[in-house]
């Protein structure tokens, strides 16, 4: 793709530093005096005008000098008489499948974090001690901070975190999960939860573990903090988007959402411009392939075939007509372009027993290409 | 000052001309939010003033309509009234920034987010839109509505009080520049 293909293919595309907007419209109401109101969202730290305002006011009254304002967050946390659950006993990398429970035989074959796999209604956590606070092994209650792994905007945990604390003569391990959110979250994370845990006894000298992760992660020992960094989500891989970044003029959020937290590989769905809508889908509930066709002006269609199929599947071929083209990205999957019967096609090589397909017809080949530069992976 | 800093005095509204306006707002703010939230992000805003400048103009939009004023294409008039907000705080927020680093109170942090990680997906993506904050003001906004934001030459025109041959040219220059940056960049 040249550069010409790449500066227009990435514009038509919502930039990192541009988030996802959620926030309700404010309430629109008539009547003297009345004031707009901001709609209500938790509080935090303002960036933009506000604090300039009051770094100006303060250096004008004390002269220059270095100043730093710093804004106390939040209130005290949550004590910790959260609900207990059962473990699964199961463990595997964030968002993939059911896990695996894990034996002394088992080797490591992935490069991802293991979490321990939350039971069914609850979402993945871990913790680590709270340095605001000094941690002593005679405390029943301990200040940690809770990270939340799915997607959750910028949500706090708190008054979802249940636990399982674990007990024996050398460890004390913890185990927390999360009751989800409820509908579309995005993926921005925040700041671990500050959260009280409490304990039917106290840790002494014994070694105090997170059980979110596997292996269990030491935490504090012989009555004092184990300085171990704060294991925090690199969870989503960073290309993953939210639904509701597929094309918002077509309606396709809730197909690509069953689509990926179905399918083993990631999904990719089109971003197109105002005019498509969607002619068919496959059934999203089947894991293995993914399937869609959209409609555009003029007759254009532009279809994804995604997942298990032809080389992806082994054994099995496909055959291809046409004539090669040359590389062109499929998202942000190198792939190869053809053309064929007055279309386009875009191929990406299998890869962990999927592969991803798109096929074009009414379409240049300079709008093939845009389309399927554009392409999103989906969050699952 | 900014005007969305201020509280707004909501005029006495004539009921019955109420109803189809907060349908008209409504439809705007599900179809438009997103890119109005934007495209007050890529003319300098922060998140929040950005957030605030869009809840303005969703309302000045409702109340003009309330009052019975007949508007035509109600996007851009809301993108119109949310690039001028935007560029009176941004204003505002660069004489402020100037003189507070005159009086050596910091450097005005930058309010730019990442949505987390190094995604080298998305780099292209990135340092395309890196390379378009760096354009002029009006070439930055005509991208902007033009491609995040869809909208045709001639709507862009009535956005910025600009013809539409006059927008098309702004964009043909910032593409122009964006290439040669670009190339520039991935020379080195």
């Amino acid at each position: 793709m040249n550069t010409e293909d790449r500066i227009e293919a990435a514009l038509w595309l919502r930039p990192a530093d541009e988030r996802a907007y959620m926030e309700p419209l404010a309430p629109l109401v008539a009547g003297e005096g009345i004031q707009r109101l901001r709609p209500a969202t938790r509080p935090r730290a303002r960036t933009g005008l506000m604090p300039l305002v009051a770094t100006l006011a303060v250096a004008l009254c004390l002269g220059a000098g270095a100043l730093v304002a710093s804004l106390a967050g939040g209130g005290p946390a949550p004590t910790g008489n959260a609900p207990t659950y059962e473990l699964t006993g199961r463990v595997g990398c964030f968002g993939q499948g059911p896990g695996f429970t894990p034996t002394s035989s088992w080797v490591d074959l992935h490069s991802c974090t293991y979490l321990a796999v939350p039971p069914q209604g609850y979402g993945a956590a871990t913790w680590g001690l709270d340095p605001a606070y000094s941690y002593s092994g005679t405390d029943t209650d301990i200040h940690i901070l809770v990270t939340e792994w799915a997607c959750h905007g910028d949500t706090p945990a708190t008054g979802r975190v249940a636990q399982n604390v674990q007990y024996d003569s050398g460890r004390v391990i913890v185990t927390l999960a999360l009751r989800p959110l409820t509908g579309a979250q995005t993926c921005l994370g925040s700041p671990g939860t500050p959260y009280v845990l409490h304990l039917d006894q106290a840790v002494g000298n014994r070694g105090l573990f997170d059980g979110g992760t596997w292996p269990v992660a030491l935490m504090a020992t012989a009555g004092e903090s184990y300085q171990t960094p704060l294991i925090t989500p690199t969870p989503q891989p960073s290309n993953w988007h939210q639904p509701m970044d597929c094309s918002p003029d077509v309606d396709t959020a809730g197909f690509f959402k069953g689509a990926s937290m179905t399918a083993t590989f990631d999904v990719y769905c089109a971003v197109l411009p105002k005019g498509w809508s969607v002619r068919s889908t496959g059934d999203p509930s089947l894991p293995a392939q993914v399937n869609i066709t959209y409609a555009g002006p003029s007759g254009a269609t532009l279809s994804l075939a995604e997942g298990a199929y032809c080389e992806a599947v082994p054994g099995t071929t496909c055959e291809r007509l046409g004539t090669i083209i040359g590389p062109a990205m499929f998202g942000d999957l190198k792939g190869t372009l053809a053309s064929a019967g007055g279309g386009y096609w875009l191929i990406v090589s299998p890869k962990n027993g999927a592969m991803w397909t798109a096929s074009g017809t009414g379409l240049s080949l300079d709008e093939f290409k845009a389309l399927c530069a554009a392409l999103i992976a989906v969050a699952k | 000052m900014s005007e969305r800093l201020l509280p707004v005095q909501v005029a006495e509204i004539p009921a019955a001309a109420t109803v189809g306006s907060e349908r008209t707002v409504q439809s705007l703010y599900r179809r438009r939010a997103q890119e109005m939230f934007g495209f007050a992000r890529r003319l300098g805003l922060g998140d929040e003033d950005a957030s605030d400048a869009l809840q303005e103009t969703m309302l000045r939009l409702w109340r003009e309509l309330s009052a019975g004023e007949e508007i035509a294409d109600p996007d851009a008039w809301a993108f119109r009234a949310l690039y001028r907000l935007a560029i009176d705080s941004h204003r505002v927020r660069v004489r402020l920034r100037g003189l507070a680093e005159r009086l050596g109170a910091g450097s005005g942090a930058a309010d730019r987010r990442r949505g987390g990680g190094d995604p080298a997906a998305a780099l292209d993506v990135d340092s395309v839109w890196r390379a378009v904050d760096c354009l002029p003001e009006r070439q930055r906004a005509v991208l902007y509505l033009r491609y995040r934001a869809d909208l045709p030459y001639e709507r862009i025109g009535l956005v910025l009080s600009i013809t539409p041959s006059a927008a098309r040219g702004h964009a043909s220059t910032g593409l122009a520049t964006l290439r040669r940056r670009l190339a520039q960049e991935s020379d080195r």
